[in-house]
């Protein structure tokens, strides 16, 4: 703080009103800002081990028992373990945290004195968070694929087209999930708890029913599209594909679900007040 | 001149807990210190103005725009929040290149313009150091560059001196003049009265959510000296000590109390009294058992007008 440093700061320091009233550059800001949070510190370490686990699995079964059935171990590993518990607990400790993380270190009010209006502020937090989880349980779930098939890129199963596809559907389960979860962390409390009620009792008990309410869960349209898409077997899951939904109806159902749950969240976001906590107020 | 706040009989409930009541207030251009003790509503209202909190009846107005959920306005103000709080993995200049950057700068912008800021309250020697390492002075003044980096026209520092050492306190206070005198208004809330002194002699007290007064501080200093403050003595030998008191010129009235024998004293010079209770308390035939004040709120005031 010297005397001789002038406050008058240049003029081209002052942010230009932009077109749309919203900088790109703040919103490219806010993203990195959002995805970098969760590239770090103890949730990501825990994560990770956690997305790690199905390809551990592996290597102990392949140690111990050379001649197992790899397409057995896939389906157990890849399309049940991951979409039914790594995918969705990821997504619910991310998108539970994304607000929530903010205003607990109470940097929410770095947030809200910018010109960005706030329910873009919700959404490129929910943007990040999808971004970040469908990139992380992506790359778990294609090394696990890599570890189960002995890294024979010549295996049909190792196909660049099937890897693709089996990391699109679950980044679309992971975008429903985050706007499932942001919603439900904006509305109530102990989300995890409840979000874990949820993924147990809906996605893992209902899923599974041959009933109506199944078309509400995230993990049927996961599971038709992977039986449509990668040809898996439907018996598996019990659902008879001659009633089943088409894949662009999957698309359709989950990616509308998706929008309206994610703007239904911004909007909320946009209108509610939060309380920072002051030293004076605590 | 219009006002760069106005609050219209601004009220803030939460729950069942009032943070500011019915408060109607304009502040004009310029540097106005917010002064009142913890708790008092300082905090709220500046969350207020800056649109972060809905008022719950009656309305915030801040360079003629309504503060609640106004981005735009965003663009004209800056805030320094009282929490100390960070992205703790940032480096303070990256801190504040990233507020630059939400403010709406380009990177490159962005850069220059964190510089500048940091510049501003001695902070470039230290700028690539990770925040988590920072002292509370460093802390403090990361802070106060992070709310000027966009090159607001007014600025909102919240408690800002809090835990900086006596020559940061008096560079930042340095540092607030000078943004004062370049044109822009600044608003300081603090609890401790000499700082908010220092910096301006325009104030606005609060306490417990209410506006208690408004105007030149040695306007409010007069009006707390010229109001008795209520002071109770218990004393075992009543009567003489009352009689002993009545006597002094900066008792204005004394009453003994029928129902438990203590003494309500009232004086309009508070600091001499309890200067001078000590010397009476060791008279043998003037015994001082106990000494509290009878109004807690004009105690409170003067507590934090006269012993900041």
């Amino acid at each position: 703080m010297k005397r001789e440093v002038e406050i008058a700061v240049p003029s081209s320091f002052h942010p230009r009103r932009p077109a749309l009233g919203v900088s790109p550059h703040a919103l490219v800001a806010l993203f990195e800002l959002s995805a970098s949070r969760m590239l770090r510190g103890r949730k990501l370490l825990t994560l990770s081990l956690l997305l790690f686990l199905p390809t551990g699995l592996d290597l102990i079964i392949q140690a111990y028992s050379p001649e197992h059935d790899s397409r057995m171990i896939e389906l157990t590993l890849v399309f049940a373990i991951f979409p039914q518990a790594l995918v969705p607990l990821t997504a619910l400790v991310y998108a539970t945290g994304m607000v929530q993380d903010e205003l607990d270190e109470q940097t929410l009010t770095y947030l809200f004195i910018r010109p960005i209006p706030r329910f873009l502020i919700y959404f490129v937090k929910w943007l990040a968070t999808a971004a970040i989880t469908s990139v992380m349980t992506s790359i778990f779930c294609l090394l696990c694929m890599l570890v189960i098939h002995r890294f024979d890129l010549s295996s049909p199963a190792l196909e660049p087209s099937r890897l693709a596809t089996i990391a699109a559907i679950q980044s679309l389960a992971v975008c429903a999930y985050c706007s499932l979860f942001g919603l439900l962390s904006l509305v109530v409390r102990r989300t995890l708890v409840l979000g874990m009620v949820y993924l147990i009792g809906f996605e893992g008990v209902i899923a599974n029913l041959d009933f109506v309410a199944r078309k509400l869960t995230v993990m049927y349209y996961y599971r038709v599209m992977s039986i449509r898409l990668l040809d898996l077997n439907p018996e598996e899951w019990n659902i008879p594909l001659a009633t089943a939904p088409s894949t662009s109806d999957c698309l359709w159902n989950l990616g509308v679900a998706t929008i309206v749950l994610a703007v239904a969240a911004a909007w909320i976001f946009g209108r509610r007040e939060f309380r920072v906590k002051t030293p004076e107020g605590n | 001149m219009s006002p760069i706040i106005e609050f219209r009989s601004a009220s803030k409930w939460y729950g069942n807990v009032i943070g500011l009541n019915n408060v109607t207030l304009r502040i004009d251009r310029g540097v106005t210190g917010l002064l009142g003790p913890n708790g008092a509503g300082k905090s709220t209202l500046l969350q207020l103005a800056t649109g972060q909190l809905r008022p719950s009846q009656g309305e915030v107005i801040v360079l003629g725009r309504h503060a609640w959920n106004n981005p735009g306005l965003n663009r004209e103000i800056g805030l320094c929040p009282e929490q100390d709080a960070f992205y703790e993995w940032m480096s303070g200049r990256r801190f504040v290149e990233l507020c630059a950057r939400l403010a709406g700068m380009s990177p490159r912008t962005a850069r220059a313009a964190a510089e500048h800021a940091l510049s501003l309250v001695d902070m470039l020697p230290n700028a690539d150091r990770a925040v988590r390492g920072y002292s509370k002075g460093m802390r403090q003044r990361t802070k106060i560059a992070q709310s000027l980096v966009h090159d607001p026209e007014l600025l909102f520092l919240d408690e800002p001196l809090t835990g900086t050492d006596p020559v940061a306190r008096r560079e930042l206070i340095d540092v607030i003049h000078r943004i004062g005198d370049s044109g822009k208004s600044v608003i300081v809330s603090s609890h401790v009265l000499h700082e908010v002194e220092a910096v301006t002699r325009r104030i606005v007290m609060l306490n417990r959510g209410r506006l208690i007064a408004e105007g030149d501080i040695r306007q409010i200093r007069d009006l707390i000296d010229t109001h008795p403050h209520r002071i109770v003595l218990k004393s075992s030998s009543p009567r003489e000590l009352a009689a002993r008191l009545v006597r002094r010129a900066d008792v204005v009235g004394v009453d003994l109390r029928a129902k438990d024998g203590a003494i309500l004293v009232e004086t309009l010079a508070p600091d001499a009294f309890y200067g001078t209770l000590s010397e009476i308390a060791l008279d043998r035939d003037t015994p001082i058992d106990e000494v509290y004040s009878d109004d807690d709120n004009l105690e409170s005031v003067f507590k934090y007008l006269v012993n900041p």
